[in-house]
C-alpha cells in the first residue's frame, strides 16, 4: 500500500492549488483538435486539456488523470470515459467535501 | 451536518455502520470480538490504520472503530497472475493498494483489464511490510459500469466517517456505546441541550419525549404541543410522533396519546 502520491479529485476552482501535481478532474468534454480539448468541470469552469491519447471521445463525460500546468490548464496522463449519464451535481458536491472538511480521508 | 433522521435510516438499511443498531439491539461487544461490519474506506484510511498499529495482532481501527471487512472503489492500474491468485494493483486517487484474489480450483477467472474501475470487498492484511487487501471471493471484485458508483462510494466513505465520529462523541465520554442511534444523535454536539430551538421538529419532539418527567406513563401529545410553545399544530406533532414510533424511537404507553422514548 502506498499513499505517498495521491491524485486528488479536484474541480476547476481548486485546480490552482495543485500546480505541477497529478489530479483527477471530471467534466463534460468538448474536442478542439487532436492535441487539445476543453472540459467543463462540475463547478462550471472551463479548463483546457492537452491530450495524450488523441482527440476522439466516445462519451460526454470524461475523467482525466492529469498534471496541472496552470490555474485553467492540465496535461492528460490517462482518461476514463464516464459515459453520457453521470450525475455531475452529486460529484461536484463530493469534490467540494474532498477538498474542504473531509480532506483528511483523501489526501 | 447530516440529519439525524436520515442518518438512522441509512445506517439501518445498509448495515455498514457497525456498533449501534437502528433496531435498538445491543451493540456488539467491543474488544474481543471482531466487528462483523463492512466499512467503506479509501486506501489512505486503510494504510493509516495499518500503520497505526503497534503490533500486527492489534485490531485495525478506522474512524476509531475496529474494522474487519472493507469495501473500496478504484481503478485497476496493474494485473499479475501468480499461480492460484491474481493480484490487482488498484488506484483510488488517495493511494494504491494490491488486491489479492484467490482463484477457484474450477478454472480460470477472466482477468479485469487495466484502466477499469472496480468495486472490491475484502479484508486488509499485513504480512511484514506487505499490506494488501484480500478479496473475499472471486466475485468480490467487480467492474463498475455506472460511474456514479464512484461518487456514491466516496460519499459513503465521508458519511460513515462522520457517523462514526458522532457515535464516538456520544458514547466516548462515558466509555459506553450508545444503545441506539437516536441517543447518539441526541448526544451529538449539533443538537443543543436546551431543547434545540433551531433543530427540526423531529429532533425537538424526540428531545421532549426523552426528557419527560412523567416516568413510565410517558408524555401526552398535548404536553408535547405545549412544550413546543404552540408553534406546531396538534396534528403536526402527532404525525411526527407516529413517524418516530414507526422508526422505533418512541412507543405508545397507556393509550395512543401518550408516548415514551425507547
Amino acid at each position: 500500500m502506498d499513499d505517498s502520491a495521491p491524485a486528488p479529485r479536484v474541480n476547476g476552482e481548486s485546480l490552482e492549488r495543485f500546480q505541477g501535481k497529478k489530479v483527477l478532474v471530471v467534466g463534460e468534454v468538448a474536442p478542439v483538435d487532436a492535441q487539445r480539448a476543453t472540459l467543463k468541470t462540475t463547478d462550471d469552469k472551463t479548463i483546457t486539456v492537452t491530450l495524450a491519447e488523441g482527440g476522439e471521445f466516445k462519451s460526454k463525460y470524461i475523467e482525466f488523470e492529469a498534471t496541472v500546468d496552470g490555474p485553467m490548464s492540465v496535461t492528460e496522463c490517462s482518461r476514463v470515459e464516464f459515459g453520457d449519464d453521470f450525475d455531475t451535481f452529486s460529484y461536484g458536491e463530493l469534490v467540494k467535501l474532498i477538498n474542504t472538511k473531509s480532506r483528511d480521508l483523501f489526501y | 451536518m447530516y440529519g439525524g433522521e436520515s442518518a438512522t435510516q441509512f445506517a439501518g438499511a445498509t448495515g455498514y455502520m457497525g456498533e449501534p443498531d437502528a433496531s435498538g439491539m445491543k451493540p456488539r461487544a467491543s474488544g474481543g470480538n471482531q466487528p462483523n461490519t463492512m466499512t467503506p474506506v479509501t486506501v489512505k484510511m486503510i494504510k493509516g490504520a495499518l500503520d497505526a498499529r503497534a503490533s500486527p495482532d492489534d485490531e485495525i481501527k478506522v474512524n476509531g472503530m475496529a474494522i474487519m471487512n472493507i469495501t473500496l472503489v478504484g481503478k485497476v492500474v496493474d494485473v499479475q497472475t501468480k499461480g492460484s491468485q491474481v493480484v490487482y494493483r488498484l488506484d483510488d486517487s488517495t493511494g494504491q493498494t494490491d488486491v489479492k484474489v484467490w482463484l477457484d480450483s474450477d478454472g480460470p477467472v477472466e482477468e479485469i483489464p487495466r484502466g477499469a474501475y472496480v468495486r472490491v470487498y475484502g479484508t486488509p492484511k499485513a504480512v511484514g511490510a506487505d499490506q494488501v487487501i484480500a478479496a473475499h471471493t472471486t466475485e468480490s471484485i467487480r467492474v463498475i459500469t455506472d460511474f456514479n458508483e464512484i461518487t456514491y462510494h466516496l460519499l459513503e466513505v465521508i458519511y460513515a466517517s462522520g457517523y462514526a465520529a458522532k457515535v464516538k462523541s456520544g458514547g466516548g465520554a462515558t466509555g459506553v456505546a450508545p444503545q441506539s442511534v437516536y441517543s447518539a444523535v441526541q448526544a451529538a454536539p449539533n443538537v443543543a441541550a436546551d431543547g434545540d430551538m433551531n433543530g427540526s421538529l423531529c429532533d425537538r419532539v424526540l428531545f421532549i419525549v426523552k426528557n419527560n418527567p412523567n416516568g413510565d406513563t410517558g408524555i401526552s401529545v398535548l404536553e408535547v404541543v405545549e412544550k413546543l410553545g404552540g408553534q406546531f399544530t396538534d396534528a403536526a406533532v402527532r404525525q411526527e410522533l407516529e413517524s418516530l414510533s414507526n422508526d422505533g424511537a418512541v412507543y405508545t404507553t397507556v393509550d395512543e396519546d401518550h408516548y415514551q422514548a425507547v
